[in-house]
C-alpha cells in the first residue's frame, strides 16, 4: 500500500457512524449504534469496556471479518484513505494480514498444533505475498521469518522455526502470534486482549514489546482490552465504549485525570486499587439487550443523574481540545435572558 | 498473640504428580507441584494465596478441602487431622470450595433449585427444609427467588458465580477456599461478587483462602497473604506489610508490574528491574534458588543454596539469600 497525497498527516484508520445490526431470533439485535473513531500513525489507542460492550464487534468490522448475515455493517471505515465497506472483496482480502493485521487472543487455539510454526508462518507470507502480486523465494521467505521472530524477542528464532507450538510456553506463542501480525509489514495492528491469557510478569513483557514496536516501526496500534490499567499505561488516546456507543474519547491522560462520563466513572470506581483503602460497589444493573436498546442514552438506565432529558441521544460535549463526552450533564446551563 | 487454635494449619505439606511415559507408563520423574509449604489460618481472616500460573496454588486448595490428598506433611482443622477427618462428613461441610470457571463447576442439566438441594440432601437435611432454605440461599448471594427454576445457560457468568457461592454456603461451612472466584468476570461483576463475599463473611463468621493472581484485589480483600512460586512460599505477611514493604524480588517483580489507574499507585509499585522470561517448569525446578534464574538481585550462593523461609518483621517472612537467618523477631 501506498499513502496517498492527501491523507498524509491524517488518521490511518477512521470510522464514521459505524452501525452494525445482527438478527437474531429475538429480533434485529441493534449492537453498534454509530461509533466513531480515529488511529494516527504512531499512535497507540485503547477501546475500553464492560464485556459485551461491542469491542469485538468494532474490531471485527474493522478487519472485515464480520460474518454477513447475520451482521448488517453500516457507516464508513476508512484505511489509509480508501473506504473498506465499498472496496471490491478482492482489494479488501489484500489489505488484511498486510497493511492492516491483528494479534489474536488466544495463542492456544490461533496456533494449529500439528504444523511446525515455521510452516504457519510461512503459508501466512506466501498467502500475502500472492495477493500482492510478489514474488519471493522460499529462502527470502524463511529469512523473513527468523529476521521477525528475532524482533520480537523470541531467543533462538531457527529452534523456534521449526518447533511445534506444545514445544513453547504461553508467553513464547503469543510472542509467534506477534511476530505473524508483523510478517507482512503492516501499518496498522489491532491486539484484542493481548496477553491476558498470560501471567502479570508474562504480559507485563508482551505489553512493553507491542509498545517498543509502535515507536521503532512507526505503527498505529488499536488495543482492546477491559484492563483499565493497561490502557493507562499502554495508550496515547483512549475511547470508552458503553452498549455499542463511544461514550468519551480523550487523550488518556485527560481521561484518567478527569473522567467525566457517569459510565466511565463508574468504571473507573470498580477497579481495585493497589493503594488500597476502599472497594468499589459495582455498577447497578447490567448490559441493555440489543433487540430492545434503551432510547436515548443508552446507560441512563444504570446512570445515576438520569433525568428527562436522557430519553434523547446526548451529543458529544468538548471537554477539552482532546476530551468528548456524550452526556447531557455536560451541556452548558442555558444563560437566562 | 492469642492462643486460640487457628481454624487451619497446613505443615511442610509436599505434592508430587508422577510423569509417566511409554508403553508401560513407566514413572520417569516427578511434578513437585508443593514443596514444604506450611502456612495458618485463623478463625475469621481472608488469608489470600498469590503465584503465577502453575505455581501450585489449585492443587494446594484441592488438598485442602479434601479433593486430593498430599504426598506428605499434615493438616489440621480446627486442630484435628484433617487425614482422620478427611472423607467425614463433618469436615466436608465444615471446609468448601468454590471453583473458577462458572460456566464448568455447575451442572448444565440441573436446575438452580436441584443444585443447591444436592449438598443439603447429602447433607441430611430434612426435604420439608430444603426448600425454604433454598430460597434464603437465593436471597443470600442477592439473586430473585424466581431463580429456583433458571438453568445455568440462562444465567450470566456473576449470576453462576452467585450460585457457586450459594451452593458452597448451603451447609454452613466455616472455612471457604475460593479458587480465582472472579478471574472470569469483568471489573463490574467483580465488584458485585467481592462485595458479596465481603457481606456474607460479616453476616456468617466465614474464613476464607482466597486464591488469586490480581494483586490489587489481592491488597483490598484479604487479611494477610502469601505468595508462592514453584511450589513454594517465597514470602507470607500481613497484607499491608507485604505491599508496602515486599521483600523478596519476586514479590517486588509482581508488584511492579501490575498495571494501575493513577499515578499515586504508580508510585507505590517498587522501582526494581522487571522479571524477564517465563516460569521454569515444576518438573525441573532450577537446583538453589528456585527463582534465580529469573531474579534481577540473584548472586552466588542463589545458584547453589536453597534459601531458608526467615523472618523479615512482625509475622512477615520471607524465602531469598539477600535476608540471611533471622535477622529480625
Ligand atoms: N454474530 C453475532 N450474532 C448476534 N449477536 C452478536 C454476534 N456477535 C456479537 N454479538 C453480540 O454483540 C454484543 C457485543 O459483543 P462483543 O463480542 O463485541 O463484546 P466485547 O465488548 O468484545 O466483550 P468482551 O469483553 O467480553 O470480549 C454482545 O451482546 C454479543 O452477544
Ligand atoms: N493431576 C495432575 N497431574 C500432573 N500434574 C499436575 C496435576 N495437577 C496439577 N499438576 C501440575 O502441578 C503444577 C501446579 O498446578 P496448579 O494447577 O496447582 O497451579 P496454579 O498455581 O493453580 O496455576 P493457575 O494459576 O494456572 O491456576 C503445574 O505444573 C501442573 O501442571
Ligand atoms: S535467593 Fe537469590 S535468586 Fe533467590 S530471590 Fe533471593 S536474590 Fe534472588
Ligand atoms: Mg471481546
Ligand atoms: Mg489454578
Amino acid at each position: 500500500m501506498t499513502v496517498s497525497g492527501p491523507n498524509k498527516g491524517g488518521p490511518v484508520l477512521r470510522v464514521d457512524d459505524l452501525r452494525v445490526a445482527f438478527s437474531t431470533f429475538d429480533g434485529v439485535a441493534d449492537v453498534l449504534s454509530g461509533v466513531d473513531l480515529e488511529v494516527h500513525p504512531g499512535q497507540r489507542v485503547g477501546l475500553v469496556g464492560e464485556s459485551g460492550c461491542g469491542k469485538s464487534v468494532t474490531m471485527r468490522a474493522i478487519m472485515g471479518i464480520l460474518a454477513s448475515p447475520p451482521a448488517r455493517v453500516r457507516g464508513r471505515i476508512t484505511f489509509a484513505g480508501e473506504e473498506l465497506l465499498t472496496m471490491g472483496r478482492a482489494q479488501r482480502q489484500a489489505l488484511k494480514g498486510t497493511a492492516m493485521s491483528m494479534v489474536f487472543q488466544d495463542p492456544m487455539t490461533a496456533l494449529n498444533p500439528v504444523f511446525r510454526i515455521g510452516e504457519q508462518l510461512t503459508d501466512v507470507v506466501r498467502w500475502a505475498d500472492r495477493r500482492r502480486g510478489l514474488r519471493r523465494t522460499a529462502s527470502e521467505r524463511r529469512a523473513r521469518i527468523l529476521e521477525v521472530l528475532g524482533q520480537v524477542r523470541l531467543p533462538d528464532p531457527e529452534r523456534i522455526f521449526d518447533a511445534y507450538p506444545v514445544q513453547l510456553s504461553g508467553g513464547m506463542r503469543q510472542r509467534v502470534l506477534i511476530a505473524m501480525a508483523l510478517l507482512n509489514r503492516p501499518r496498522f495492528l489491532i491486539a484484542d486482549e493481548p496477553g491476558t491469557a498470560l501471567d502479570v510478569t508474562t504480559q507485563d513483557e508482551i505489553l512493553r514489546l507491542l509498545n517498543e514496536l509502535v515507536r521503532d516501526e512507526g505503527l498505529a496500534l488499536l488495543m482492546i482490552t477491559h484492563n483499565l490499567g493497561v490502557v493507562r499505561e499502554m495508550t496515547d488516546y483512549v475511547y470508552v465504549m458503553y452498549a455499542g456507543n463511544v461514550v468519551e474519547h480523550g487523550t488518556t491522560d485527560a481521561i484518567f485525570a478527569a473522567p467525566a462520563h457517569p459510565y466511565t466513572r463508574a468504571l473507573f470506581a470498580c477497579v481495585p486499587k493497589l493503594s488500597g483503602g476502599r472497594a468499589y460497589a459495582g455498577i447497578e444493573g447490567t448490559l441493555p439487550d440489543y433487540t430492545r436498546p434503551p432510547e436515548g442514552c443508552r446507560f441512563h438506565p444504570r446512570c445515576p443523574h438520569a433525568e428527562a432529558r436522557c430519553f434523547e441521544r446526548p451529543p458529544s460535549f468538548d471537554l477539552g481540545e482532546q476530551h468528548h463526552s456524550a452526556c447531557w450533564l455536560h451541556a452548558p446551563t442555558e444563560a437566562k435572558s | 498473640m492469642s492462643t486460640e487454635v487457628p481454624l487451619l494449619q497446613v505443615e511442610d505439606l509436599t505434592k508430587l504428580f508422577p510423569i509417566r511415559r511409554g508403553l508401560f507408563q513407566r514413572v520417569i520423574g516427578h511434578v513437585r507441584a508443593i514443596d514444604g509449604v506450611g502456612f495458618d489460618i485463623r478463625r475469621g481472616e481472608i488469608f489470600g494465596l498469590a503465584g503465577e500460573s502453575g505455581s501450585g496454588k489449585s492443587t494446594l486448595a484441592r488438598i485442602v478441602v479434601g479433593l486430593d490428598g498430599a504426598s506428605s506433611g499434615r493438616i489440621r482443622f480446627v486442630g484435628e487431622d484433617v487425614h482422620t477427618l478427611r472423607g467425614t462428613r463433618g469436615f466436608r461441610r465444615r471446609v468448601q470450595m468454590v471453583f473458577q470457571n462458572p460456566g464448568s463447576s455447575l451442572n448444565p442439566r440441573r436446575s438452580i433449585e436441584q443444585t443447591l438441594s444436592v449438598p443439603l440432601r447429602f447433607h441430611g437435611i430434612a426435604p420439608s427444609a430444603i426448600a425454604p432454605r433454598v430460597r434464603e440461599l437465593l436471597e443470600m448471594v442477592e439473586l430473585p427467588a424466581s431463580f429456583r427454576a433458571k438453568y445455568p445457560f440462562e444465567l450470566s457468568g456473576g449470576q453462576k458465580q452467585r450460585v457457586a457461592i450459594a451452593r458452597a454456603l448451603a451447609v454452613e461451612p466455616e472455612l471457604l477456599v475460593l479458587d480465582e472466584p472472579t478471574s472470569a468476570l469483568d471489573v463490574s461483576v467483580q465488584a458485585k461478587v467481592i462485595e458479596l463475599l465481603m457481606r456474607i463473611r460479616n453476616e456468617l463468621d466465614l474464613s476464607y483462602l482466597f486464591i488469586s493472581h490480581d494483586l490489587s484485589l489481592m491488597r483490598n480483600f484479604t487479611t494477610r497473604i502469601a505468595v508462592m512460586y514453584l511450589g513454594k512460599l517465597c514470602e507470607m505477611g500481613f497484607t499491608g506489610d507485604v505491599f508496602d514493604h515486599p521483600a523478596h524480588p519476586y514479590t517486588q517483580g509482581l508488584i511492579s508490574s501490575v498495571p494501575v489507574v493513577s499515578e499515586e499507585e504508580a508510585a507505590l509499585k517498587p522501582a526494581v528491574e522487571r522479571i524477564r522470561g517465563e516460569i521454569p517448569s515444576p518438573a525441573n525446578v532450577p537446583p538453589g534458588c528456585s527463582f534465580h534464574t529469573r531474579c534481577p538481585a540473584a548472586f552466588r550462593p542463589c545458584r547453589i543454596d536453597d534459601p531458608a523461609f526467615v523472618q523479615v518483621g512482625f509475622e512477615h517472612r520471607t524465602r531469598c539469600h539477600l535476608f540471611p537467618r533471622d535477622s529480625t523477631a
